[in-house]
């Protein structure tokens, strides 16, 4: 059998893939998602998808071998890597915590404080060829040696051939990144209880969650003023509509100097402006899945959900006894959306429920969205692939 | 706590019951060793008395079942349920010190420990735990430095999956491991002259974030050092 008909094997029925007719991507999508936009010189194809699943987990992408984009993403973990702060392949400790690549189809700023990275298939190439702020997977000038690599992996000419035949040299790294851009975009968690719940299901939320949503879209904690829309990741604007554009806020997180100052490996928004005002404002991540991607935070500092309550009900978070200790709640830099609220220990337990509300368990355990490669126990890869799934 | 699994280790060494490095297997040699530590039970003695003990660490407990510590020295029956400390009670005799292996982790542990260590402020809360990481290095030893009296918390990121870490502290550290789910071994190592250092060796299957408590009864200060091996 060709690697191209095993990679396009039909594992699972049904969507996200091609449909009736090849050049209209069937997204299978629930009636309240709308389409995606997708990059003109992008489009999905099935055998795209297919050879971006296998890119996305394949470590040889990463210098040493130690690294995938799937590990990082891992779909049990909401597609992030469960790590407090990344730790690149060779050791280093990222300033921040993993985003999750669930619905990143939609985002339409893709990283924690730059909102001038867009592209998927641009920014993708940080983590994989990046040297700043940290080695992620270390491929920063061995372009030729990843290709080496791909050129010399069995299934890969015949799969970058099926999906680009009209190039003369299929196998390139904008080819690669196109196609894992094409899989991540095609990483969908849709059928939450929340999501049942807006679709009319009765009973999808539980009465706490139910009562935990009251509260976190209500006046007195104001959650939604952040977290809205249908990725609960846009801030609503002053006409109380929801924001064209992502939201970047200083949530009183850090004031080590009694001024407002954060960390110094990461000032937030402010290292991307030059202005001070900045300082500590951080994109609103999508709170989809949020129950199983802790730690929280853009630096995964906040230990649980009920802590990250807790530290938005005190108006900003305290930290005493460690290297970053201050009061954020004190800073200037804080979000006036941040004032603080009273809540009940029961009320906060109906607000996690809420957002435990959110995860889509089976999107998380879709086998779709599963590593291919067979691997042994030391979770190096055999020389097998099991049957992909898109059809 | 219901979801991770805990594994605590306790250790509880007295300086003065400690060994030198060219003392190896003293429990071989002068089996009154045992006795000075008013051991017992059978379950000391080390390889110096049936060659078979090697490791004092055989009853600690790895399952989380019960949150307990069984230190892995003679086991009076009386300190499961919690992490008991420096009771004493379940100290490891001399002839325990040299149980470890003497590998080259273990040498490079003990030569850290002669250089002193890097300062890392740990957390007086297990929430706040995420502003002291560390990664497991064989180039550093931390000096675990508490602000406050009580209990301190670091993080440990292991950054591959199934590996074996060896981890060192200095005499009298108590300490546990949240959610490795891995076995440990609990063992006592002669590798550094006079004081040793205790050594845990365990495996992590699933990379990820590890919150390590150090208890209060820890000695002042606290050097600890975590290395991959393989």
């Amino acid at each position: 059998m060709s690697w191209l008909l095993l990679a396009l094997a039909a594992g699972c029925a049904g969507p996200p893939g091609a449909g009736a007719d090849p050049d209209v991507w069937d997204w299978g999508l629930p009636e309240h998602f709308s389409e995606p936009e997708v990059p003109a010189d992008n489009p999905m194809s099935a055998e795209k998808v297919s050879l971006g699943r296998l890119l996305f987990y394949d470590f040889q992408i990463s210098v040493d071998g130690g690294r995938s984009c799937g590990i990082c993403h891992e779909p049990a973990k909401g597609f992030t890597d469960g790590f407090v702060k990344a730790v690149g392949t060779t050791g280093d400790i990222h300033p921040r915590n993993t985003l999750s690549v669930a619905n990143v189809a939609w985002r339409a700023a893709l990283t924690w404080r730059d909102p001038a990275v867009l592209s998927l298939e641009a920014q993708l190439l940080s983590p994989l060829m990046g040297t700043e702020p940290i080695v992620e997977m270390g491929m920063g000038g061995e372009e030729a040696l990843l290709l080496e690599r791909l050129s010399d992996f069995a299934p890969y000419p015949e799969l970058f051939e099926a999906v680009w035949p009209e190039e003369p040299a299929p196998i390139s790294l904008d080819n690669a990144a196109r196609a894992i851009a094409a899989y991540e975009r095609t990483l969908i968690t849709a059928d939450s209880p929340y999501d049942r719940y807006l679709l009319g299901e009765e009973g999808a939320l539980s009465e706490a969650a139910l009562r935990g949503m009251g509260l976190f879209f209500g006046e007195r904690l104001g959650c939604g003023a952040c977290h809205s829309g249908l990725f609960l990741d846009r801030p609503l604007g002053d006409d109380g509509q929801l924001a064209d554009a992502p939201g970047y806020f200083n949530t009183g997180l850090y004031n080590l100097d009694g001024e407002g100052a954060y960390p110094p490996d990461d000032p937030g928004l402010a290292a991307i402006t030059g202005d001070p005002s900045d300082t500590g404002a951080f994109r609103t991540p999508s709170l989809r899945n949020v129950a199983v991607t802790g730690s929280w935070s853009h630096d995964g500092t906040v230990a649980s959900l009920e802590d990250a309550v807790d530290n938005y009900a005190r108006g900003g978070r305290l930290l005493e006894g460690v290297a970053y200790a201050g009061d954020g709640a004190t800073s200037p830099y804080k979000s006036p959306l941040i004032a603080g609220f009273a809540i009940s220990d029961d009320e906060r337990a109906d607000v996690v429920a809420f957002l435990e509300a959110l995860t889509d368990w089976e999107a998380l355990s879709d086998p779709r969205y599963a590593d291919p490669f067979c691997r042994d126990d030391s979770g190096d890869p055999t020389d097998c692939l099991e049957p992909l799934s898109f059809d | 706590m219901n979801t991770r699994t805990l594994l605590t280790l306790s250790l509880s060494l007295s300086l003065g019951l400690l060994g030198c490095a060219d003392e190896k297997d003293p429990g071989a040699d002068d089996p009154t060793n045992t006795a000075t530590n008013g051991d017992t039970t059978g379950d000391v003695g080390g390889p110096g008395a049936d060659g078979e003990d090697t490791a004092v660490g055989e009853d600690t407990d790895a399952s989380g079942d019960d949150g307990g510590t069984d230190n892995g020295g003679t086991d009076d029956g009386g300190t499961d349920g919690g992490t008991d400390g420096s009771t004493g009670d379940d100290t490891g005799g001399t002839s325990d010190i040299d149980q470890g292996p003497d590998d080259w982790y273990a040498g490079q542990a003990c030569d850290l420990f002669l250089e002193g260590g890097e300062t890392i402020l740990a957390a007086s809360s297990q929430s706040d735990a995420g502003q002291a990481l560390i990664t497991p290095s064989e180039d550093t030893i931390y000096h675990i430095e508490r602000s406050v009296e009580g209990d301190a918390y670091i993080t440990l990121e292991v950054p591959d999956w199934h590996v074996e870490l060896r981890a060192f502290a200095n005499p009298g550290t108590t300490y546990e491991i949240y959610k490795t789910g891995g076995s440990g071994t609990l063992m006592l190592n002669g590798a550094c002259p006079d004081e040793g250092i205790s050594d845990q060796q365990w495996t992590i299957h699933d990379w990820g974030s590890y919150v390590i408590r150090f208890d209060a009864s820890s000695p002042e200060p606290i050097y600890f050092a975590v290395m991959e091996q393989g």
